[in-house]
Order: structure tokens, then sequence, then C-alpha cells
């Protein structure tokens, strides 16, 4: 498990953000609904990673985790998000020392700590992070918009219909960068102009109303990018758009991305959209990862049964006039430990041990480059058995580290 | 209008039996201005038919008319001009106990399930409500066999079978020899709950269970139908998913045992394997039911998988419409080619040159003269002589005549309105500027610039009108003057509406290989 980790860790040191071992549970009277439960992932700038699953199997909660927007009855449980944009890491460390853990001048990083300095060249940080999933209210406040922005499905819900386009922009560069007045409009032009808005100096005078579907997502992307973020999460951007516009809204995510050289976070349920933007993907089912991969690797060969379900349920052109194959029953609310495969009861592949043995990410073959599943086939080169036995040998190694 | 009259004999010979038969309907919105009322032409001039059995799909984007006309056809919209044949009546002039009853005929599934069920009413009473409307079953009866002529029939729930009213007999009873009962599978009832007695001329037929019992049993079947449990009759819609909820609005539709269901975006709020279970469900009960479908959806894919015909819908038109394969894989309409490069493929490793269109389809309200596409339309009729012009360059003319269109209607935003067809930044340009930023990057051939700089140089001057009307004859074509005819592009019978399609022109699959999609 050690040796593990080493080789995970140096892999995190380029991601702009990293996830671990995250969980955010929501607590009702009847019972505790473990909506993200151990997912880790890593978005290094530039690079499109997308996290495709049905509703209700814990996308978006990932995604409002990572931007602090959980709100009671639901609680980041465990687990670290680690943001590693540099600049933020400097004005963080300079604000907050308290709760700052200098690691190059021998501190240990402590139970409130949510800033760690990892190396620094005389005054500069040249590594570090801040730790979203422990960091206060406040703290996060200043993260969101200004370091991670967020573009959500429906664009006219995510826009003020009191307030004109031109308002909304300019609250968040007055919040987040202190612009004000004319200096103001004039970036919030350039921000419209920026992601395509046409006459974009009338445009900033007018209401969500007046804008076209397209045109407002776009105006959403705009306000998103009034901060000069690092990182863009999108939450099904374009699930609400035509497909004539929705190719339009990919088309400039992704000028956008070369641009900034942004990392985005893309969410979807659409597989086509997701073939389409994602450099990397991961499937999420029931609070958990279950697969992941390059999104080449993932279409042409795709290892989970759940991935393998999902793909073949989508109509296309081969599928003309045949039955569409299903997964039977329904995603199960994942309200208790896994202790067992959750996706087990519709899996067509399950056998005994899939229900007493919870199957962790594991490489889906000896060569296999950056292709998980988690899924007690795999690895698929060594005997049943010993696959099985590997992943319970990691599931109870990751029990003994929690419990110590 | 010639074309399209040809189409419908032929039609007419090859499809046997026309269950709806729609011609040039219209379904406009008045505007709501005083001075000027310009309506919004949701639906304009629509003509297709649908055969019995089958499903004819209905695509296009938001904004294009789909739903209108679905709800037109149900007569939940009231069409402005036009005619809807359904089984031979025309349903657009039907009205009070009438509409009422071909209503039972037409259902409609709803988009979202959310909106589309009461939140207050139990699935039961919700799947039921449609069988009090319409006070489901009549119990109508009919006398056959030996001497039945000239008999009436008595009891207190049943009533006379009448074919205009009832459509078929619920119950039949035979005279011939031993009086025996035949009970219709929808009604619940055994044989043993039905009591029939002869006196001389009266039939006297008993039924034991109410009407109320059997409607309830109709629901558990209904239920049973869909693939829900026969628990979820006394659950409320908020403790069902998004897929069941769906298939309680199937149930719903299907109560009154129609012919013909309308199915507005049924699978479009829903997550793709669900989506696969209620799209294998439609399928299984068209095929229980003899349903036929009007399956609209803007999901390309979804409809080509359930769909034997598609129309595809472009602001209010219909730009083609045939067999669904044709439309899928032997494309001749441009919309249909863009529309199609859109969809983003489930294959990463597809590589597809994408047709991206400009700008956003125009409103309705103000529709272009010519051929509804015309103002997007990547494979617009070109002048002979610019035939061989670089599509780049004549992309550019387009755009700066689109510029020139716009000043007229808003004379003091010539730039911003340019600006629209090229995300351009600098609103301030002056014209030379826009003519810098239209054509400054490009290798605009001697006899185009010539036409242009005239142009421009009357737009210096001041009138704008007189360069609108001087580009508009160096490179206005046919697409902009006339509304395209509907022309036969298959021996199937498929149409495209299209002027390419006409012999002197190259036609819209071939141009988009040499002209559009090789740069």
């Amino acid at each position: 498990m050690s040796t593990m980790h080493t080789t995970e860790e140096r892999a995190e040191e380029e991601f702009l953000l990293s996830v671990e071992d995250l969980n955010t549970s929501f607590f009702t009277d009847k019972e505790t609904i473990r909506a993200v439960d151990g997912v880790s992932f890593g978005i290094q700038r530039g690079e499109t990673v997308g996290v495709v699953g049905e509703s209700g199997s814990g996308k978006s909660v990932t995604a409002r985790s990572i931007m602090g927007l959980i709100e009671s009855p639901g609680k980041i449980t465990g687990g670290h998000i680690k943001y590693r944009g540099l600049d933020a890491v400097q004005t963080f460390a300079n604000r907050y020392s308290r709760s700052t853990a200098d690691l190059t001048k021998g501190d240990e990083v402590g139970e409130n700590d949510y800033v760690v300095v990892e190396e620094r060249d005389g005054d500069t940080i040249t590594e570090g992070y801040i730790d979203i999933a422990n960091a206060p209210e406040n703290a996060r406040n200043r993260i969101r918009g200004s370091s991670i922005s967020m573009v959500f499905q429906d664009p006219l819900t995510s826009l003020n219909p009191v307030y004109t386009v031109g308002n909304q922009i300019k609250e968040a560069l007055r919040l987040h960068q202190g612009l004000r007045g004319r200096e103001a409009t004039a970036e919030a032009i350039s921000l419209l102009e920026a992601v395509g808005i046409p006459d974009a100096p009338r445009r900033v005078k007018e209401y969500p109303h007046q804008f076209s579907g397209g045109m407002r997502q776009r105006a959403v992307i705009a306000t998103a990018l009034a901060c000069d973020p690092e990182l863009l999460i999108c939450d099904e951007p374009t699930t609400a758009l035509d497909v004539t516009i929705q190719a339009q809204i990919l088309e400039l995510l992704k000028e956008l991305q070369d641009e900034r050289d942004l990392a985005i976070m893309f969410i979807t349920h659409d597989m086509g959209v997701v073939a389409e933007i994602c450099d990397r993907v991961n499937v999420m089912y029931a609070g958990e990862f279950v697969e992941r991969a390059s999104a080449k690797e993932l279409f042409g060969n795709p290892k989970h049964p759940y991935t393998q379900g999902l793909l073949s349920s989508i109509p296309s052109r081969n599928t003309e006039g045949e039955r569409l194959a299903t997964i039977e029953g329904d995603v199960p609310t994942p309200n208790e430990p896994a202790t067992y495969c959750r996706f087990a009861p519709r899996c067509p592949k399950a056998f005994e041990d899939c229900e007493h043995v919870h199957p962790v990410l594991t490489d889906v073959n000896e060569d296999a480059q950056d292709h998980e599943a988690a899924c007690l086939l795999y690895p698929e080169d060594v005997p049943q058995t010993e696959a099985v036995d590997r992943h319970e040998t990691r599931n109870s190694a990751a029990e003994t580290e929690v419990s110590e | 209008m010639s074309t399209s009259d040809s189409r419908t004999t032929t039609e007419s010979v090859t499809g046997s039996d026309t269950l709806v038969r729609v011609r040039d309907l219209k379904t406009y919105y008045p505007g709501g201005g005083i001075i000027e009322d310009k309506p919004v032409k949701a639906v304009d001039g629509v003509s297709f038919d649908i055969q019995r059995g089958e499903t004819l799909g209905l695509v296009g984007e938001s904004g294009c008319g789909k739903t209108t006309l679905g709800r037109t056809l149900v007569r939940l919209e009231s069409a402005t001009a036009g005619e809807i044949k359904y089984d031979g009546t025309e349903v657009t002039s039907l009205s009070g106990t009438d509409l009422k009853r071909w209503r039972r005929n037409v259902q409609m599934v709803f988009q979202d399930p959310d909106s589309s069920l009461n939140e207050r009413m139990t699935i039961g009473e919700i799947v039921q409500e449609p069988l009090n409307v319409h006070d489901w079953p009549y119990l109508s009866v009919a006398v056959t066999g030996g001497g039945s002529d000239g008999v009436s029939v008595a009891g207190s729930k049943v009533e006379a079978f009448d074919r205009e009213r009832h459509g078929r007999p619920d119950i039949t009873v035979s005279l011939d020899g031993s009086t025996s009962v035949e009970i219709r599978d929808a009604i619940h009832m055994s044989q043993a709950d039905v009591s029939v007695s002869v006196n001389g001329d009266e039939v006297e037929v008993g039924v034991k269970p109410s009407k109320k019992q059997l409607r309830r049993a109709r629901v558990r079947e209904l239920l049973d139908t869909v693939g829900l449990q026969p628990e979820h009759y006394y659950r409320y819609p908020h403790q069902f998913s998004g897929g069941q909820k769906q298939r309680i609005g199937i149930a719903r539709a299907l109560a009154l045992e129609p012919d013909f269901v309308i199915l507005d975006e049924p699978v479009s709020a829903l997550d793709a394997s669900v989506q696969a279970k209620i799209l294998n469900l439609l399928e299984d009960l068209q095929d229980e039911f003899d349903l036929t479908y009007l399956f609209i959806a803007h999901d390309l894919a979804v409809v080509e998988h359930i769909c034997d015909r598609v129309a595809v819908m472009y602001l209010g038109n219909v730009m083609e419409l045939g067999d669904a394969e044709g439309v899928f894989d032997d494309t001749a309409n441009p919309y249909t080619h863009s529309l199609l490069s859109a969809i983003p493929e489930p294959d990463p490793t597809a590589e597809k040159q994408r047709i991206t269109l400009r700008g956003t389809p125009p409103s309705p309200r103000d529709p272009p003269s010519g051929c509804p596409f015309s103002t997007r339309c990547p494979m617009k009729i070109r002048p002979e002589a610019y035939d061989d012009l670089d599509n780049d360059v004549w992309e550019a003319i387009q755009i700066f005549r689109d510029v020139l269109r716009e000043r007229e209607n808003r004379e003091k935003s010539v730039t911003q309105q340019f600006l629209e067809f090229t995300g351009i930044r600098d609103p301030y340009a002056d014209i030379d500027e826009i003519v810098d930023e239209v054509f400054g990057h490009l290798d605009v051939p001697d006899n185009a610039t010539r036409h242009i700089e005239t142009a421009v140089e009357m737009v210096r001057e001041g009138d704008s009108d007189e360069a609108r009307t001087y580009l508009h004859e160096e490179f206005g074509s046919v697409c902009e003057q006339e509304p395209p005819d509907a022309y036969e592009v298959s021996e199937t019978g498929r149409v495209s509406t299209c002027h390419r399609h006409q012999a002197e022109y190259e036609s819209p699959a071939d141009y988009l290989q040499t002209h559009v999609l090789d740069d």
C-alpha cells in the first residue's frame, strides 16, 4: 500500500485539482445517503475530464462538493479536494497563515490546516495546495468563482431574470476582482465578446429573457469566466440546448480551453458529448467511480459491465430495428457502506463473490495504461479467485488506514 | 404545389390505409401588438400522411413547430388553415360531443412526466381519470344471431350498441341456439357476471360489477401492461422515478384504447438506460394494440431507431419527409445534412466533418421570404458567375449581405447586427472595417470585389437600400426569392423541399462533397 501511495502522489503533483477519497453524505431522518462514496480523481491544466452517469449517480454532488456548494443536510464527511493553483495558494498562505502548514519549515499538517505549502523558493511558493474539503465557508467563497467556476445545466435558472446580463457579470467582477463602474462594464463587454456574443455593448444592457437559449448559456459561461478561473466545472451545460447550438457551445468550450489553458470537469449523461469533448472519462454509478479510462479506450474497449450496458442501451446507427439492450432494475440509493458491488443486482455477469466483496478500481489488465475498472472480473489476466483476493486485500488495507 | 399534389396521389396508391391525412396545415399564434400584428407562424403549411400502424417521427430544433403541430393534431391548438383528416373525418371542424368522442381515439403522452401528472392524485386516480371523463365503459350490447333484428336491449347499466357512438360492442349476445355472451378483453368481467334474459323482443342484460369496479380493474391491467406493480395503485407521483412516471403517462394515454398516440418527446427527460426501456415498451405496445404513433423528438438517434418514416421540420415547414432509412443514410435536404452532422457520435475516433451553421433560426414571426432555411443554408444556390468561388468567400459575401439587410431594419446597429453573424469584437467598426473584417483575410477574386466595392461605395454615400438591391441582383438566387417545392428524391417516395433538387442545379449531397466539406 505504501509504495503504491508514493507513485500515486507523484502523479498527482501534475494535477491542478486532485480529489482523494471524497465522501459526501446527505443525512435525512430516514437514512444517510452516501451520494459520493470514496471518489478519487485528478484534473490537469488544459485537459477535459468527464464524469458520466445516470441521474442520481452522484455526478452533480461531486461537482458541488468541489465548488463547496453542499448545503445541509449534506456534508463532506471525508477525503481531500486539493487545489494546486499557485496564485491562490500564495494568497491563501498569506491571508490564512494560522491555517497554513508549511512543510518546508517542518510544520505538520494539523487538523485545522487547509493550506499546505510543500516547496518554496524564498518567499515564492512553488508547490502547495488548498484543501477545499477542509476549508471553512469564508475561504471556500474565495476560491469559488475566482479560481474555480461552474456552469450549470439550465441557463435560465442560473441567470437572475430581474438583473441585466451585464449586471450579473459585473457582480462577479466586483466581488472577486474589485472592478467597478466603467471599468467593470468594459470588462463585461469583452467577456461577452470572448464567448461569441454579438454586439456585446448592447447585449450587456439586456435581460436574460431577451437572449436565446444558446446565447444565455454563452452568457453563463462569460459569467463563469469573469474571474479568470483555472478550473471550469460544467454540469450538463448543453443538455437543455438543441444539437446545432450544442455543437456551437462545445466548440466554444474547446476554443476557450485552448486560449486559457483551462482545466475542465465535464459532467453529462450524454455519451455522444463525452466522446466529443473529453480527454479522460470517469463512469459513475451509485456514488462510486466504476471505470476510468481515456475517452478513446472507454468507448472502444469498455470493461465494466455497467459501462458496457450503458453504451449498448444508446440507440445508434447499428441498432436500427433491433430491440435496445437495457440494464435490468434501477440505480440503487447508496444508503449503506459498500461491502459488496452496488451494481451486482443488475449485472449480467455477477457471481457469488460480488455480493460480499467490494470491488475497487483496478487496472483492467497487466498492460493497461490508465484504464481501471471497479469490478471483481479485473484484472482480467489473473485467475478469478486471485482477482477477487486482490480486491479484498485492498479493501481491508483501506479500512485499516481509516481506523488508524 | 403541383409537385406535392402528385405526391399525394402516389402515396395514396402505395399507402393502402391512411389514418391521418394532413394537408397544408397552418397554425398561427396571433401577435400581441397593437399597431403591428404579425402572427407567429408556428406551423406554416405542412402536409403528410400517417399510415395505420406506422410510426412517423417528427424531428427538428426547438421552436421549429413540431410540438405545436402535434398539439394541433389532437385539437389542443386550433388550426389556422388547412385540413386534418382522421380516418376520413375532418377533425378541424369537430365540436361538442363529436369532438369528445373523437378524442377517445387520439391520445397524447407528454414530455415532462413531472408536470403532466397531478401531484395530489394517486396513480390509480390519474390513470382512471380519462375513464371517468368519458364514462367508460359504455357497456354497449350488440345482439347477433337469428331473429336479432328489431330486438331491443334493456338493463339498468347497459345500452344498445351504436357503431357511430361506441365503435365496437362491449358485450355481444348471440341468440343462435342457446344464448351465449361474449365480453371484450378490456372489460374485466367473467361471463358469470353477466346475466341475459330474453323476453320476446327485449333482451335484458344485467351486469353484476359496477362501472367503478370495472374501471379499477382496467387501471390495474393498464399498470401491469406498462410494467408497473399492483401496489403502485395507491402511491403518489413523487414516489416514482422519471421512467416510472413516464410509464404512468403511457398507461393514462392507453386507458381509452386509442388507435393513434402522439408521443411528444416521451424519452427526452430520461437517462439512457431508462430511455431504452421506455422505447422498447412503446414498441411492444404498438405491436400489441396496433397503435399508430406520431413520435416527436429532437434526438435523431432515437427517431432513427423507432420510426418507420421521418419528417424533418424547420421553422414551421417540413424540409424532408420519407422512410427513416433514406432520411438518415441517403440524406437529401441541406437542413437534414446540417442537423445530422451536429449530433455528437458516441465514438471518439469517429472523424466526421461538421457543418457548423451560423447563428440561430430566424423568428417565426418574420420568416424569410424564400426558403425558410435560406438564411443559414450552407448550400444556397449561387449565380452562375460565382459557381467556382471559394466557399469562405461566398460565405463572407452572405455575411456582408446579412449585415446590410439588418441595417435596413435597425439603422443604428449595422455593426451590432454584423457581429451577430461573425462574432467579431469591435462593435464600433465602420463600413470599411466591416469589409476588412469580412473579406480582409480572404482572397476575393476580382469579379466579386468589383461588385462589393460598388456596394460599399453606395453605403458610404448613405444609400444602403440601393446597395442591398445591387448585391441582391448580383449575388441573390432563387433560394431567397421563391419558397421551394417538395421534390421526390427516392423511389420510396421520399420528398425534400429544396431548390437544389431541380435538374439545373447540383444536388445537395453532391454539392456538400464538392463545396462544403473539402475545405
